[in-house]
């Protein structure tokens, strides 16, 4: 046993949670286009990269974090309540604990929480029927799987990650230094292949002869010489369309995206049905983390929200979201808006129509004069963690039957074209406005019920 | 060897090193044990170099008396005694202990403790006879506030001793000046300044004559602007007609003599009305104007004028 | 600055127009005089502090707060050998609770920046992790071990032991391990020449005699203020590398140091140096509490012996004292007085055995 051998000082400091902190994972890159990106240096990273660490309350006090050095009160605890950093550098030449606040990732991670979304694996959302696809957690033994996982040997098993790399997300130099590995693994990929062959021809022979009604038992195994093999690997040489699934299979590649259909009626390396649990993953790549990326391990959405007064809801408390882009033409062109639901950037579902009647104010078009800026309320319906480990977040207006029982209401603009009573013509009584303006302390209230007294006499006088 | 201070380090080592040779280590002790012991001595002469021919007779009883005496040896009066302000540093951790102890008590705010008199720093310097910095000083007297803002219900008898031993000797905010009085024949007297002029004013009950230096308001002051300047603390509260003033006014011109006026006009109306205070102090009339001509400086064609720079 | 004057008059006027409903009813009368203080002054009472009743009711209603406090707290689950952060002033760790456990929890582990080393340091390190090296855990608490020996020994023998930790945080640990070893503390500064040029700077900080029970002698007082400056015989400094200074002048001084090294300082400035993280305070803490606590075992040590009528350390020689002249008057005094060339006889012959000790050794 070599952990017996270990000193009792390697022995302790294994053990100790700052050696436990786990590595760093590589920062997000940006996406490999010529298109400018804009996207500001000190924005919150798309996921997480560190660890985050909070230290209890009387350690905190004295800037104990169980680091090399006490943190500074001024930057942690006299700047928030509850504060949680991460750890750039235990110590730097310039004899400083290079740290900075977590509080980005935590809170979002708590917003998240405070949802009540199960996550689910990452599907296409359909602007143009607006019907969000089904829930389906990835948490479910038969897409639960890695290359490794023994679930994989079910029938209909998927996989969220496989052995080889995802060619459609390498650059040409990856894909150089991948091709140099598979070159040295060269006669193991034969033999393989062959073993392969063998079970092949086994299984036509045994088909040969289960339509020929011999006797199954009685089946030796086939026997395959060299020029048999040869002629085969030339036959597969030749043929892309039935290379391509051997291919993804030996190497145990992810599946690459669709064929582009102006390549359809060329040759190429078709690629067998997909494994990956998620359709998505095919065209982005597989993810990077575990489908649910630890975010919420609850299975489904199948939650009953009571109300303390009216009970069980249909519908979760509605979430207020800020507008983030409104809707209309964005760069020369069209888009749907944008609002952040609890720190994280969703698009509207339902903008899909041009005009739209009674839509929340500030959604069509930049509006200024709100105050608190731009708002509406949002009823969160699906999320899930695409493959740059980013969480997509779709939600719906809430409805009026949602927002009813907790008393809320998307802002109203006061309309400045709005009509009185009086200019309407409804009312019978016409008001002197001169007079009215003359004696200004009066309310409104008692000048209303004043008008109508009067009408009301004048009606029954006049009957 | 010659050096007063205990050499005892060299002991320590020593032990330390002869910590596994145990007999030689307890030839050492016993040695030390017998010269430690200021009886044994007369006898223990010479016992490292020559071998004692008689037998060497038993210790007598120790004589703790004279152990008491005895001076063993020299050591600083206070913990802090190498920071080089060791009282200072001895009232700083007392304080501190203090405040630390005590920091549950209910406080009150600041404006309502009772107001006291600390040492001022060079006070201080003289008290504890070292130079504190002012910094540092300021740091103590923090804490004095602090521990001056527990409850006076409440306040053990510790802290209010402790307190004590930091006042100033008398009471400088006991010696509060008399509160002026009319006296018996009616009269207030108030007096004020402004730039050279001083006034002093006597104002009694009266139908709104003014006599300033002897004169009317009129003869005295000119212009109307004065005149209104030296009656306007009568006239911000409309008691023009309800009193007599008569002023004597000395130095300065004419603005500086009607602002002295007003002044003075407005204390001795303090006497009478105590309640119009803050009305007084609205109208800017009980605000003292404390400027005064600034000296003429040499190099200077005026006080901060220069002259003008010439090229050569 | 007509016009200026106006304006502000003129302003001031309309605010006074606008306070009128404020002003007093005299105003609309005739008569005048309504509260003036006539000239004989009422007695003004001095301020007195509150009765004793209603000081022993808000002491109460204190009390019983504080006891409710403390009941709540009481209540939930107990959370047993959970630390503690003030328990390391209050109850510092003993030389005998030195655990690996200990000193890895308390961060003595995590030392610099690989690039800011000392290769001087490389038989304390461990290894380097995320960019720092890691001292050896097993090295410190041995050398902590043995610093705590040393302390122990010099505090047995009566010597003057000095704790210096001049960063921020470091004032409570130095001071309590004072209090504890009944040594001395700096937390603030080390004024350079304190040891080279003790009797200018130190001068004149006070001074006495004691016997060898700790009890101060009154009358030698007088003799002290001609005295040079003491000087400590052991330095334990929390953080070398500020006070570089203070190492110096104790090796000028011959002055043994105990130092706190991290892997960035030079283990050779001081005498006994115990590898550990310099910068957290919770190590330094632990440090300065096991040396404090050693060096309370070392005082238990001196006064036991000091009841039995021993003195662990070479008596002060009455010499020193100049107290020649008063002797006839203090017959006590006198009698040891007749002593005294015995006592520093004996007094020089000791570092003749210490010599010959260590040659044999």
């Amino acid at each position: 046993m070599a952990s017996a051998r270990i000193s009792p000082t390697a022995n302790l400091l294994r053990k100790s949670r700052l050696f436990a902190l786990p590595q760093a994972l590589k920062t997000p890159q940006d996406p490999p286009t010529s298109r400018h990106v804009f996207e500001s240096k000190t924005a919150t990273l798309p996921h997480p990269v560190r660890a985050s660490i909070v230290t209890p309350k009387s350690s905190l006090a004295r800037g104990d974090w169980g680091l090399k050095r006490p943190l500074p009160a001024k930057s942690t605890s006299s700047r928030s309540s509850r504060p949680v950093v991460r750890i750039n550098a235990l110590d730097t030449f310039e004899h400083v604990t290079d740290f900075e606040s977590a509080a980005d990732h935590t809170t979002t991670l708590e917003k998240f929480q405070e949802l009540h979304m199960p996550l689910s694996l990452p599907s296409k959302v359909n602007y143009a029927t607006s019907i969000v696809p089904r829930h389906q957690s990835p948490f479910e033994s038969h897409v639960d799987n890695t290359n490794t996982s023994k679930g994989l040997e079910e029938a209909g098993a998927k996989q969220f990650r496989h052995s080889g790399p995802w060619l459609a997300g390498q650059t040409q130099a990856e894909f150089q230094s991948y091709l140099k590995q598979v070159t040295k693994k060269k006669p193991e990929l034969l033999q393989k292949l062959r073993e392969r062959f063998v079970a092949k021809r086994n299984a036509e022979r045994r088909k040969q002869a289960q339509d020929n009604g011999e006797d199954l038992g009685a089946l030796g195994s086939v026997e395959i010489t060299e020029e048999e093999f040869q002629a085969y690997l030339k036959s597969l040489r030749a043929d892309p369309f039935s290379l391509g699934p051997v291919v993804f299979e030996l190497l145990d590649l992810p599946s690459p995206p669709a064929v582009p259909s102006d390549r359809i009626g060329h040759k190429y390396y078709q690629s067998p049905g997909t494994r990956l649990s998620s359709a998505e993953y095919a065209v982005s790549g597989p993810p990077k983390t575990h489908p649910s990326a630890g975010l919420s391990y609850t299975r489904s959405h199948a939650l009953i929200y009571n109300h303390p007064k009216f009970g069980p809801q249909a519908y979760q408390r509605p979430v207020e979201a800020r507008i983030l882009r409104p809707k209309g033409r964005f760069k020369g062109r069209t888009s749907k808006a944008i609002a952040g639901v609890g720190g994280i950037a969703v698009e509207d579902l339902n903008a899909m129509t041009f005009v739209e009647q009674g839509s929340p104010p500030g959604l069509a078009y930049f509006d200024a004069s709100i105050p608190g800026g731009a708002k509406y309320w949002v009823t969160p319906i699906r999320a899930s963690v695409d493959s740059e480990g980013r969480i997509g977040l779709a939600s719906y207006r809430a409805s009026a039957t949602a927002k009813a029982p907790y008393s809320i209401e998307d802002y109203k603009k006061p309309s400045l074209t709005s009509i009185t009573d009086v200019a309407r013509g409804d009312q019978r009584f016409v008001p002197r406005l001169d007079r009215t303006r003359s004696r200004g302390g009066q309310s409104v209230e008692s000048r209303g019920t004043e008008d109508i007294a009067k009408s009301l006499m004048k009606t029954l006088g006049s009957s | 060897m010659a050096s007063p201070t205990p050499n005892c380090m060299r002991h320590a080592m020593l032990s330390f090193r002869q910590s596994t040779s145990s007999s030689l280590r307890s030839t050492l002790l016993r040695r030390s044990s017998h010269l430690s012991s200021p009886i044994l001595l007369r006898s223990t002469r010479g016992y490292a170099t020559t071998a004692d021919p008689d037998p060497v007779p038993a210790a007598s009883e120790i004589d703790f008396e004279q152990f008491t005496v005895q001076p063993a040896r020299v050591i600083p009066a206070s913990p802090a005694y190498f920071s080089g302000s060791p009282k200072f540093i001895d009232h700083l951790l007392n304080l501190e202990s203090i405040c630390a102890r005590y920091a549950s008590l209910p406080t009150v705010a600041p404006g309502d403790a009772p107001r006291m008199a600390w040492f001022k720093l060079a006070q201080f310097r003289d008290f504890v006879g070292e130079s504190v910095p002012t910094k540092k000083y300021k740091n103590l007297v923090k804490i004095l506030h602090r521990l001056n803002r527990i409850d006076q219900a409440m306040v053990p008898m510790e802290v209010r001793d402790t307190l004590k031993t930091f006042l100033r000797p008398g009471n400088p905010y006991g010696l509060k000046p008399a509160p002026a009085t009319v006296d018996d024949m009616g009269r207030a007297r108030g007096r004020g300044k402004r730039k050279t002029s001083s006034a002093v004013v006597h104002l009694v009950e009266g139908e709104g004559d003014v006599l300033i230096n002897g004169k009317t308001l009129v003869d005295a002051f000119p212009r109307l602007h004065d005149r209104e300047s030296a009656t306007w603390p009568l006239r911000c509260t409309s008691r023009l007609d309800k009193y007599n003033v008569w002023a004597n006014v000395r130095g300065g011109g004419v603005t500086g003599q009607a602002e002295a006026v007003t002044l003075a006009l407005a204390r001795a109306l303090l006497v009478h009305e105590p309640a119009l205070k803050p009305l007084l102090r609205k109208a800017g009339a009980i605000t003292v104007d404390a400027r005064r001509v600034e000296r003429k400086k040499p190099g200077h064609v005026k006080a901060r004028k220069m002259p003008a720079w010439v090229k050569r | 600055m007509i016009v200026r004057q106006l304006c502000a008059r003129q302003s001031r006027q309309l605010l006074a127009v606008n306070r009128q409903t404020r002003t007093l009813t005299r105003f609309y009368s005739t008569e005048t005089t309504v509260q003036t203080p006539v000239t004989a002054r009422p007695a003004t009472e001095p301020p007195r502090a509150a009765p004793i009743s209603v000081r022993r009711d808000a002491k109460e209603a204190w009390k019983k707060r504080e006891a409710q406090k403390q009941k709540f707290h009481q209540l939930g689950s107990e959370v047993a050998d959970s630390y503690q952060p003030e328990e390391l002033i209050r109850n510092p760790p003993k030389p005998s609770d030195i655990t690996l456990e200990l000193l890895l929890a308390s961060q003595t582990h995590l030392g610099h920046s690989t690039s800011r080393w000392n290769p001087q340091n490389s038989r304390y390190i461990f290894g380097i992790r995320e960019g720092v090296h890691i001292i050896s855990l097993d090295v410190t608490a041995a050398y902590l071990r043995r610093a705590a020996k040393v302390v122990e020994e010099v505090a047995a023998r009566g010597g003057l032991i000095l704790f210096v930790g001049t960063r921020k945080g470091h004032k409570r640990y130095v001071v309590r391990a004072a209090e504890l070893a009944k040594g001395y503390h700096i937390f603030e500064r080390w004024i350079p020449g304190s040891l080279t040029n003790g009797h200018q700077i130190l001068g004149h900080c006070e001074t006495k005699v004691v016997n060898g029970m700790d009890q101060e002698i009154p009358d030698l007082k007088e003799t002290q203020s001609e005295r040079s400056a003491l000087k400590p015989d052991l330095v334990v400094c929390m953080n070398p590398l500020e006070n570089v200074v203070l190492l110096h002048e104790c090796g000028l001084n011959n002055v043994p140091t105990i130092g706190v090294i991290d892997t960035d300082a030079d283990a050779t400035r001081v005498t006994y140096p115990i590898p550990s993280n310099d910068d957290s305070l919770r190590s330094v803490g632990v440090i300065a509490g096991v040396l404090g606590r050693a060096g309370e075992a070392g005082q238990l040590r001196r006064m036991e012996a000091a009841r039995s009528g021993h003195l662990t350390y070479p008596a002060l020689n009455p010499e020193d004292l100049k107290i020649e002249k008063n002797v006839s008057d203090d017959p006590k005094i006198a009698n040891t007085v007749s002593e005294e060339p015995k006592i520093a006889n004996a007094v020089l012959e000791e570092p003749k055995v210490a010599s010959t000790v260590s040659d044999e050794k």
